[in-house]
């Protein structure tokens, strides 16, 4: 085996949707930087005037580390809308004694690969799932607050009281005299007109649909900013705010908005512990699962559609305990464990449960439904959980293209073309060849058609190498009567020449590339930031190597949230 | 989920003020009240179309017989015009000419009449559909949803996602038709179901909207960066959902008949298996009436997809156990007796929309003190591909059923040739009967006229003109088609 193992600039395209463009399937590295969906890159993206790497061409390691040093920056992406996950996870940490609405299981249709002005519109959508929700829900919370919280006595100076602390949290900022002269004159008014309970309910409203809740803004989007020579500087409140957003998909607690008030915010030292504390938390956990919901979009299992003749027992009990044994993994591995990326590519650790046991037809005295290292069962990394293979496969048979565009695309962020447009596709043939041949006999023809061939043969080993495992997930030998065969060769794909004789050797291989690292990093800054990252920018994203060792998802995390990327804005766009 | 057109928020209209309600309310009259008069729509679909030989009657005019797979819909034959000879020309041209999938081809073209949405495989109509046309003349500045009720009948697995894209919302997104019958009735008459008395007055509260448009102002003038355009986005967005909310108060919204769905809230247990298709069709066509029977929508839409595999062949059937999709059984590449299968599949179809039109019949008029819903709906019915021997999709000769009341202006009981006619067409003819302005609807290109003989008692449409379409230049497989 041999591997071509790219240095660190060849990862600045189109970084924040964690691709990059290979073209005509050779692995090579293309400048394209529009995103999977095809859009233009979102407002914000730096233009730091750097040389471009040309075509298919690495950079040298040294070019990134001078970059490095360049301190340039995004511009200010001004403000964005909460995400669903942020408003339903704001709402329970504001009111964590009303029971919650499931508001992003309704009304978000897709994981937001990037959280951008573009994607996160207000419109009249969006109003009419949020506005009789927030109704609903806030009129229990208030009668929570009212009738079993704090506020049982109803007197106006404990309405207020709470009023204004929901108001600080959700607002992001301690407020300013105004913002407290306008929440408390409307609570007086509108208890006065319609009753302590409904009027205190509607000023709830008014805070929570105020723009000051439903936008996010960046640094250099108000007047107050104050500009640093050639840049704006999160500080304080705006800081405590954006990372709430970025590790809690919340709002700030109090705590937070105290150190901010205290300026604990504006020193190194300050933010480490304040970061750190944020980290530690529960809640950080959350605000990880969001954003590998929106890489790897493993959450689709519970959307997973299969055959009921070949899968009668694959029900929504297994889809919820593949979708919680994959986030309970995810969180294992970067929280307890510490893990670096290449984790993503080999970790056999798992937290099955009883049922997704009994339908894998895992051996019940071996593994019981609890955490534990699942290599006997063929687990290698995330590609190989079950809620991975099932949202790669089709309903009756599994899919060589899903599974190899998951490697690929999803944890090597490489890039593979759409098909041709005029590609004439005989649905019926298909089904034919579907039904006499096994998905690798079908694979193969497919790549022995010119038209087809240099992409299939660039992608569809990735997914050869798990044609082990069903629709479901589950270990098989035969598929359509044939002997199931994982080997696959590699002939410089993504850097990668070869043979390997399944998808542990493959998994193995990718994680030698280092592409993992650079994927982790790109899709974490392209997930918290609302920006774009120049070529420049991305050499910054990843911290460098202590002892030639890959540093950890938490502290790749963790340095790119205290880095001038992250704290720091260009004032190019103001 | 609240109850979107409860007597709550109407008796809180009355204080509230005649302020928000009755311009909204008097800007309708005119153009719902326009002649011809239907008011409701109601659109059914099923892939895959019928076995020809089977289906259409072998004479046109009153006087004509249903066949084996039609034959349910001699219970209302005098509440229809069964139509034949007629092209979903649009979705041939855009197989044929422009290259698309057939199979998304016919579908995304039925209803819209115009080219498939540009983009990928599988992306949708290219314009809006009748159900969104209808009801943005109906209610020009209510949002799709407020309108219509877009339900769909799935199977277990209801294969790709292309085969759904049937109907386009005006705002140019894809409709997703609601397959849980629980979730639909939620949506309509709220999540509680409707058991017991609707929620007690709430004394009404103005305040929200104008202190939210202080705040907008003065957090605007905040920003370095003006954010003028998105922050008024976000107002209208909000000041057109309070008025809908308002709107919603209507009289006309007021649902009449409420407790009657219970009967189906008893039924919304049923499990969303394959073997529940034809009860879950059923419960979604009550809903449908019941929605437009209470006011709560003017449009609805039933949607049956089909899923590759898992289509059950109902009971009783012979045989009756096999697991089918549709596009197997329309191919002809499964084991048993394809046409006999079809032609059991299409007996239920027809069973359903007659009784899709007699529970219309059976319904209460939201807008009138007397006659039924039927008396002012139009209930459409037809498919997008048919091919005969199991060789392919041809969008010519689709079946098509249109069902009337007295006030829609149409001639019913009858079997009308539409003489080569398209669904773009017909399309045109009901928009007409809803007292829409005359024009193409979709593209131009198969839609000159509206589809003559609908209004008439004839058993013939004019000759049309299947010059509209270029055989000659069709590519092999469609010229198949064509012959």
């Amino acid at each position: 085996m041999a591997v071509r193992r790219p240095a660190i600039g060849a990862f600045g395209f189109g970084l924040a949707l964690g691709s990059l463009v290979v073209s005509s399937c050779s692995g090579k590295v293309d400048s394209a930087a529009q995103g999977e969906s095809g859009e233009d890159a979102p407002p914000g993206n730096g233009d730091d005037g750097a040389e471009t790497v040309p075509p298919g061409q690495v950079p040298d390691a040294d070019r990134c580390a001078e970059l490095r040093a360049a301190r340039l920056l995004p511009t200010s992406a001004t403000m964005r809308r909460l995400s669903w996950d942020e408003i339903n996870n704001a709402w329970t940490d504001l009111f964590p004694q009303t029971r919650p609405i499931e508001l992003a299981a309704q009304a978000e249709t897709s994981n937001l690969p990037l959280r951008t002005q573009t994607n996160l519109e207000i419109n009249e959508t969006f109003i009419r799932t949020y506005r009789p929700a927030l109704e609903t829900f806030i009129g229990r919370a208030a009668q929570a607050l009212i009738t079993t919280g704090n506020c049982r006595s109803m007197s106006a100076a404990c309405l207020e009281g709470e009023l204004l602390q929901t108001a600080k949290r959700a607002w992001r900022h301690n407020l300013e005299p105004e913002e407290r002269t306008f929440l408390q004159s409307k609570l007086a008014a509108w208890t006065a007109e319609v009753g302590a309970v409904e009027g205190f309910a509607a000023a709830l409203q008014l805070v929570l649909t105020s723009p000051r809740f439903l936008f996010l803004a960046d640094p250099g989007a108000f007047k107050s900013d104050e500009a640093e020579d050639t840049h704006y500087t999160a500080t304080g409140d705006r800081l405590a705010g954006l990372w709430a957003a970025a590790v809690w998909a919340s709002v700030p607690d109090d705590a937070l908005l105290a150190a901010s008030a205290n300026g604990d915010l504006k020193d190194n030292t300050g933010r480490e512990q304040a970061l750190d504390r944020m980290l530690a938390d529960p809640r950080a956990k959350r605000g990880f699962t969001a954003m590998f919901r929106a890489w790897f979009a493993h959450n689709q299992v519970m959307k997973a559609v299969k055959d009921e003749a070949l899968y009668p027992a694959f029900n929504d009990d297994v889809r919820k305990e593949m979708l919680a044994d994959t986030e309970a993994t995810l969180s294992e591995l970067v929280f307890d464990a510490k893990e670096t990326p290449n984790a993503l590519l080999s970790s056999s650790l798992g937290s099955p449960g009883t049922k997704m046991v009994e339908l894998l037809g895992w051996n019940k005295k071996n593994i019981a439904a609890k955490r534990q290292d699942l290599q006997r069962v063929g687990r290698h990394g995330i590609a190989t959980h079950p809620a991975v293979l099932a949202i790669t496969s089709k309903s009756a048979g599994t899919s060589i293209v899903n599974r190899g565009r998951f490697v690929v695309e999803k944890l090597a962020c490489g890039h593979v073309p759409p098909p041709p447009k005029n590609l004439d596709i005989d649905q019926v043939k298909l089904e034919e060849e579907a039904m006499r041949l096994s998905g690798r006999q079908v694979a193969q023809m497919h790549a022995s058609d010119p038209a087809c061939a240099t992409c299939h043969r660039f992608m569809d080993p990735f997914g050869m190498a798990f044609e082990n495992f069903d629709p479901i997930g589950r270990e098989r030998t035969l598929d359509n009567g044939f002997a199931i065969d994982t080997s696959v060769e590699l002939n410089d794909a993504l850097g990668i020449t070869g043979k390997f004789a399944g998808a542990a050797e493959l998994l193995n291989a990718v994680a030698t590339t280092g592409r993992a690292e650079h994927c982790f990093a790109s899709n974490f800054a392209g997930f918290v930031m609302p920006v774009t990252f120049s070529e420049t920018q991305a050499c910054a994203l990843t911290p460098e190597h202590k002892n030639g060792e890959m540093p950890s998802m938490l502290s790749i995390a963790r340095t790119f949230l205290l880095s001038d990327l992250f704290l720091l804005r260009s004032q190019a766009s103001l | 989920m609240k109850l979107r057109f409860s007597r709550r928020r109407f008796l809180s209209s009355t204080t509230l003020g005649a302020v928000s309600v009755l311009p909204f309310y008097k800007a309708l009259t005119p153009q719902a009240q326009a002649a011809p008069n239907a008011k409701f729509l109601a659109v059914m679909y099923n892939p895959f179309g019928v076995v020809r030989s089977n289906w259409f009657p072998a004479t046109t005019g009153r006087n004509f017989e249903f066949k084996a797979s039609s034959a349910p819909l001699a219970a209302v034959k005098n509440d229809l015009i069964m139509l034949s000879r007629i092209d979903n020309a649009m979705g041939e041209k855009n197989e044929c000419k422009n290259g698309l999938d057939q199979h998304q081809a016919g579908v995304s073209s039925l209803f819209a009449g115009a080219n498939m949405k540009p983009g990928k495989f599988g992306s949708g109509p290219g314009g809006p559909t009748i159900d969104s046309q209808v009801a943005k003349h109906l209610f020009p500045d209510r949002h799709h949803d407020q309108v219509v009720i877009n339900l769909g009948v799935r199977s277990t697995e209801h294969g790709d996602a292309w085969i759904r894209y049937l109907f386009l919302k005006t705002d140019g997104s894809i409709v997703n038709s609601e397959d849980d019958p629980g979730k639909a009735f939620a949506a309509l008459f709220g999540a509680g179901g409707t058991a017991g008395a609707p929620p007690a007055p709430k004394k009404p509260f103005t305040g929200l909207k104008d202190a939210l448009k202080d705040d907008l102002l003065t957090f605007e003038k905040r920003l370095a960066t003006p954010e003028r355009e998105r922050f008024q986005k976000y107002m209208e967005s909000f000041e057109a959902y309070e008025k809908s909310m308002a709107v919603q108060m209507a009289p006309e919204n007021l649902c009449k008949d409420l407790p009657s769905s219970s009967s189906i809230a008893s039924q919304l247990k049923a499990g969303f298996r394959s073997e529940n298709i034809w009860p879950i069709a059923r419960l979604q066509m009550q809903l449908a009436v019941l929605a437009l029977s209470c006011g709560a929508r003017r449009v609805a839409t039933l949607h049956l997809t089909d899923g590759f595999r898992g289509y059950l062949v109902p009971p009783g059937a012979t045989p009756d156990t096999g697991v089918f999709g549709g596009h197997d059984l329309s191919h002809h590449t499964i084991s048993g007796d394809p046409i006999k299968l079809r032609t059991n599949l299409n007996y239920n179809h027809a069973k359903l929309f007659a009784e899709f039109v007699t529970a219309l019949k059976g319904a209460s008029n939201p807008l009138s003190g007397s006659g039924t819903l039927f008396d002012d709906a139009v209930l459409l019915w037809g498919s997008c591909i048919s091919g005969e021997g199991g060789g392919g999709h041809s969008k010519l000769q689709v079946p098509f059923t249109l069902a009337a009341g007295r006030n829609a202006g149409f001639v019913t009981g009858r079997h009308l040739d539409a003489n080569f006619g398209t669904t773009s067409m017909l399309m045109r003819s009901v928009c007409n009967a809803f007292g829409m302005p005359d024009r193409p609807f979709g593209d131009a290109e198969f839609c000159a006229t509206p589809l003559s003989g609908l209004t008439e008692d004839v058993g013939s449409s004019a000759p049309s003109a299947r010059s509209v379409m270029d055989y000659k230049n069709l590519t092999d497989r469609c010229r198949g088609h064509a012959a």
